[in-house]
């Protein structure tokens, strides 16, 4: 039996060293991360190939986490949000609809692992590697 | 304690107006580096679970948390500076350096109503000045331009030497206040706007190192701000 393909999660962050670190906590077999550092690289990204959730920091240079999601949204309407940020969001005042969900810096691995899960699925959210 | 003067108590009030505006990109960016400690020591305890595979990943976890923590006691002082700069010593600064410094920490507000800054400068323009002061009223000038503006629209920033002067210009479709003395500015009974408090304060502090504030309408409708200032050769 072929196993489950893996989830594909893209990864916004400008802060190098978090881009860096996250990545390496959350990739394993059962998910695979493509971390860019702006919006415009995440749209190009987006367009190019599939991805099952994005998780994108709110603050980035030129375009913001906000408009970021608008964008995908028109493009893939029911695409999982995850939105991290330094502060907290009211999502209301967003108004970027369904199936976002927001997590505060400086937040965990397995924090960020349950909102993924939540989101897309318990098979996202395998057991990591100890 | 020295007494407190009616400029002092104006400039502490224009102070704790940016500090609260820029709360935001502030908490976001010393909570970058939180992120980084707290994913650092994630992969810490992740390989002391299993020090035989993970020798590599400790080193790579020690090391981004080293350069975390260093990035993060830059913040903090900075943060601190923020809060006192009257206490500080003039020195010199590169006026585009400073300008980008603050249009950095409000990448975020710019981005959020698509706001484009176009900073066109000369080289190595350099005042005499105290330098987070100095930030804070460029920072609380560009963050009330942000403020005032509709979505879309472009500011320029212009940084340029006329005569013993450097001149920081920004050039939107805000139409600046009238600038107000201190005297005017103060009166328990009426509420200042902030964008009034900013450019008195600031008109004060140049005016207070040889220089002045000027604000004026372009053929095109646009508001100008100036900000002239003394140059400084000196590099240290």
């Amino acid at each position: 039996m072929m196993p489950p393909a893996p989830l594909r999660v893209l990864y916004i962050e400008d802060n190098a060293l978090v881009r860096e670190i996250t990545c390496d906590l959350l990739a394993d077999d059962s998910r695979e991360i493509v971390a860019v550092a702006t919006g415009e690289e995440a749209l190009s990204a987006f367009e190019a190939s599939r991805f099952d959730i994005v998780v994108t920091d709110v603050s980035l240079p030129a375009m913001s986490g906000f408009e970021l999601v608008r964008r995908v949204r028109k493009m893939a309407p029911t695409t999982p949000v995850i939105l991290a940020s330094g502060y907290p969001i009211d999502l209301e005042e967003c108004r970027l609809g369904t199936r976002v969900r927001t997590i505060t810096k400086p937040f965990n691995a397995p924090e960020l692992e349950a909102l993924i899960e939540d989101l897309c699925g318990p098979a996202a959210g395998a057991a990591k590697p100890t | 304690m020295d007494a407190l003067s009616l400029g002092d108590a104006l400039d502490a009030a224009a102070y704790a107006w940016v500090g609260a505006r820029c709360r935001h990109a502030h908490l976001h960016d010393i909570r970058g580096e939180l992120q980084t400690l707290q994913s650092s020591l994630e992969l810490l305890a992740r390989s002391a679970r299993n020090p035989g595979d993970n020798i590599a990943l400790a080193e790579k976890a020690t090391a981004l948390a080293r350069r975390a923590l260093a990035s993060h006691e830059k913040s903090l002082v900075d943060y601190v500076n923020r809060m006192t700069p009257h206490q500080e010593a003039a020195v010199p600064i590169e006026v585009r350096d400073m300008v980008n410094r603050a249009l950095g920490i409000l990448r975020n507000d710019a981005a959020n109503k698509s706001i484009t800054f176009k900073v066109e400068s000369g080289a190595d323009l350099r005042i005499l000045a105290q330098p987070y002061k100095a930030e804070l009223l460029i920072l609380g000038l560009l963050a009330m331009t942000i403020d005032e503006l509709s979505a879309g629209s472009v500011v320029k920033v212009l940084i340029e030497a006329e005569d013993s002067q450097v001149v920081m210009e920004i050039q939107s479709d805000v139409i600046c206040p009238a600038i107000r003395a201190p005297e005017d500015l103060w009166s328990g009974a009426i509420r200042v706007p902030p964008f009034e408090l900013l450019l008195g304060v600031t008109s004060r502090w140049a005016a207070a190192n040889g220089g002045r504030v000027e604000t004026s309408v372009d053929s095109r409708a646009s508001g100008v701000l100036r900000i002239y200032y003394p140059r400084s050769w000196s590099d240290r």
